[in-house]
């Protein structure tokens, strides 16, 4: 028991912090910080996981050969961000706690901040909410796990199908069923358990982030924007059908990174890209979050173009760059291909 | 066309309000979001948190671009989703920091966080008072007895069919996937339809009186191993009399095996019965 949760607990925080240094090595000074090592390590994960897993899925092949293969990409995504990027560590570590130049009132946010955080995470493993839609995810994950097709039995009751495409693109549910092949700890769990605090951390650094952007001027400013923010998300319980529901609720489920995770990391990009601070690695990574956007949802296949598209236009015009939008329909290659696949299988 | 177009406005603008739900969300968003095209001053915030967002939030009421989302690449069950493209909590979280920001004394500031935090708390919902949001059973967060049924149920290394009762229909195979049902899930939804689930047997299961010869009969033509009956439930006739013989009884359940099952002895002997 010990050894599977210091293998989860080195799968979900120590391989996406190592795999994020090589990107981040690569980005602008200014965003060289451990939340936006730990945020890039993530989209790593995620967009090489997309990229590796579709072609098993589409081809049916066994679950078990794709999970091999992935353990030697993240293998090969830590080697290179702790042989290309450990010299960074220490600039991160400075970046991120500056805690001595901060007033006062400044750190008694902070701490404020960070409690309310971690207070969700703790209940997020405490307190459970029964989403009629696990019976299709976190059953497909479960199946996943202990058997070795992908979307090739019906979630709902066992029996072989055909390929299940509206799902198949978006394999999240296989993203966990690879977490729980490699630690022995049942797919369910980890949804419940350990997948939804996580990602309530991860949804949090990229808002972190945001307010880095958004405050440029006055970072004293930053722990008082989260807290307001954790209070929107701990109040936005108003419907079914917000992010906010969505993110205490359905943590586990594409669905709900895309609203918590990729829209977000999508605002974060584009003022990257309105301050000028897109560097090979944040050109690299907008590319990743094409994948990733994909890898939560099917929407996100769509989602994503028409949000940059739209981006693209109003920068291009405020920038009097054209180039722009080229930059940006590259970025969107990974949407195109699996928007084209989705509809051929469809 | 434009007959579906008009169809397909009315349709955002009814997922718009149910979007919008008990609080005041969007009136929040959408008074941030007219602070910010009169008083943001800064270019770059104002592509991004003005120009963009308000490009989303027309585009998603424009009725040719909600026609065809809902109608050809999206649909209409999650068509609401794209305004999560606008980040609202970002837009009035952000106004809230500024306007603070303007204040010069220390009093006027706290007060007006606190008036603010007041505010963004009593025009929301408390996800933590959400009563389907309880304290987990187990590391599982599924209801105990499902576990406590599935174990039983389990015979390792081997597949197995059940006849569930509704409620526990949407977690048995998130625990234990090696358990097939003749129905799911989709039973449960009325908009959906039925995807290849048996929904004869459900109704049977699901009856003020399971008649037992009635289900039986059903259950052996799909090669069912094991019946979950409710202890609340009518049965006209019993189980046994058909060949399915109790093997297991749990505090609101009782669990009946086909004696012809190829796991019928396996189990008997793994639960000592004699």
């Amino acid at each position: 028991m010990i050894i599977q949760m210091l293998m989860l607990a080195g799968l979900l925080f120590l391989v996406p912090f190592l795999a994020g240094l090589l990107p981040v090595r690569f980005m602008d000074d200014r965003h060289k910080n451990l939340g936006m090592v730990y945020v890039s390590g993530w989209l790593v994960l995620f967009a090489l996981f997309q990229f590796m897993i579709i072609p098993f899925i589409v081809a049916q092949k066994d679950f078990a050969d794709a999970a091999k293969l992935y353990n030697v990409l993240m293998l090969i995504a830590v080697l290179a961000g702790l042989l290309l990027g450990a010299k960074m560590i220490k600039e991160c570590f400075v970046n991120t706690f500056r805690f001595k130049f901060m007033e006062r009132g400044s750190r008694i946010l902070w701490s404020v901040v960070i409690v309310l955080i971690v207070l969700q995470m703790v209940t997020a493993v405490f307190m459970q909410y029964l989403d009629g839609d696990d019976a299709l995810y976190v059953a497909i994950s479960a199946q996943t796990q202990s058997g070795d097709g992908m979307y090739l039995k019906n979630p709902y009751y066992g029996y072989a199908q055909e390929l299940d495409v509206r799902h198949a693109l978006s394999p999240v549910p296989i993203f966990i069923a690879w977490i729980g092949r490699l630690t022995g700890i049942h797919a369910t769990i980890l949804s419940h358990c350990f997948i939804g605090p996580v990602f309530l951390l991860l949804m949090y650094a990229l808002y972190g982030q945001i307010a880095k952007r958004l405050f440029e001027d006055r970072p004293q400013n930053i722990p008082l924007f989260l807290l307001f923010l954790n209070i929107w998300y701990l109040f936005g319980n108003v419907s079914l059908y917000t992010a906010e529901t969505f993110a205490y609720t359905r943590t586990w489920q594409g669905k709900a990174m895309f609203g918590n995770l990729v829209v977000p990391a999508m605002v974060l990009w584009m003022l990257f890209v309105v301050r000028d601070e897109m560097r090979c690695g944040e050109w690299c990574m907008l590319f990743a979050l094409s994948a990733v956007a994909a890898f939560t949802t099917s929407t996100g296949i769509f989602m994503f173009p028409i949000f940059v598209a739209m981006a693209g236009l109003i920068l291009a015009v405020y920038k009097k760059k054209l180039v722009i939008l080229f930059e940006f329909a590259a970025c969107c290659i990974p949407s195109l291909v699996y928007g084209i696949l989705y509809l051929f299988l469809k | 066309m434009l007959g579906n177009m008009m169809e397909a406005f009315r349709m955002t603008i009814d997922m718009y309000r149910k979007f919008s739900g008990v609080g005041m969300v969007t009136v929040f968003f959408l008074a941030a979001l007219g602070y910010l095209w009169f008083w943001e001053k800064d270019k770059g915030i104002r592509m991004i948190l003005v120009y963009l967002v308000t490009a989303v939030l027309v585009l998603f009421f424009f009725p040719v671009f909600s026609y065809l989302a809902i109608y050809h690449f999206l649909d209409q069950e999650v068509y609401y989703r794209f305004l999560w493209l606008m980040p609202m909590g970002v837009i009035v979280c952000y106004v809230i920091v500024r306007i603070f920001e303007q204040f010069e004394s220390g009093k006027k500031r706290v007060l007006f966080s606190i008036v603010c935090g007041v505010m963004l708390m009593l025009q929301g919902s408390f996800i933590y008072s959400n009563p389907a949001v309880k304290r987990a059973e187990n590391a599982y967060h599924l209801p105990q007895s499902v576990i406590d049924t599935a174990d039983i149920l389990h015979v390792e290394g081997d597949w197995v069919k059940a006849v569930v009762p509704s409620e526990m229909v949407q977690f048995i195979r998130q625990y234990d996937p090696k358990i097939m049902m003749p129905y799911g899930r989709d039973m449960l939804v009325e908009s959906w339809d039925v995807q290849g689930g048996n929904r004869e047997m459900y109704e049977a299961m699901e009856a003020d009186i399971i008649h037992a010869q009635y289900l039986v009969l059903l259950c052996q033509q799909e090669r069912v191993d094991y019946i979950v009956a409710r202890k609340s439930s009518q049965i006209g006739g019993s189980f046994e009399e058909w060949g399915f013989m109790k093997i297991a009884s749990l505090e609101e359940y009782d669990i009946y095996m086909d004696k012809h099952s190829k796991f019928y002895d396996q189990k008997r002997e793994e639960l000592g019965l004699d």
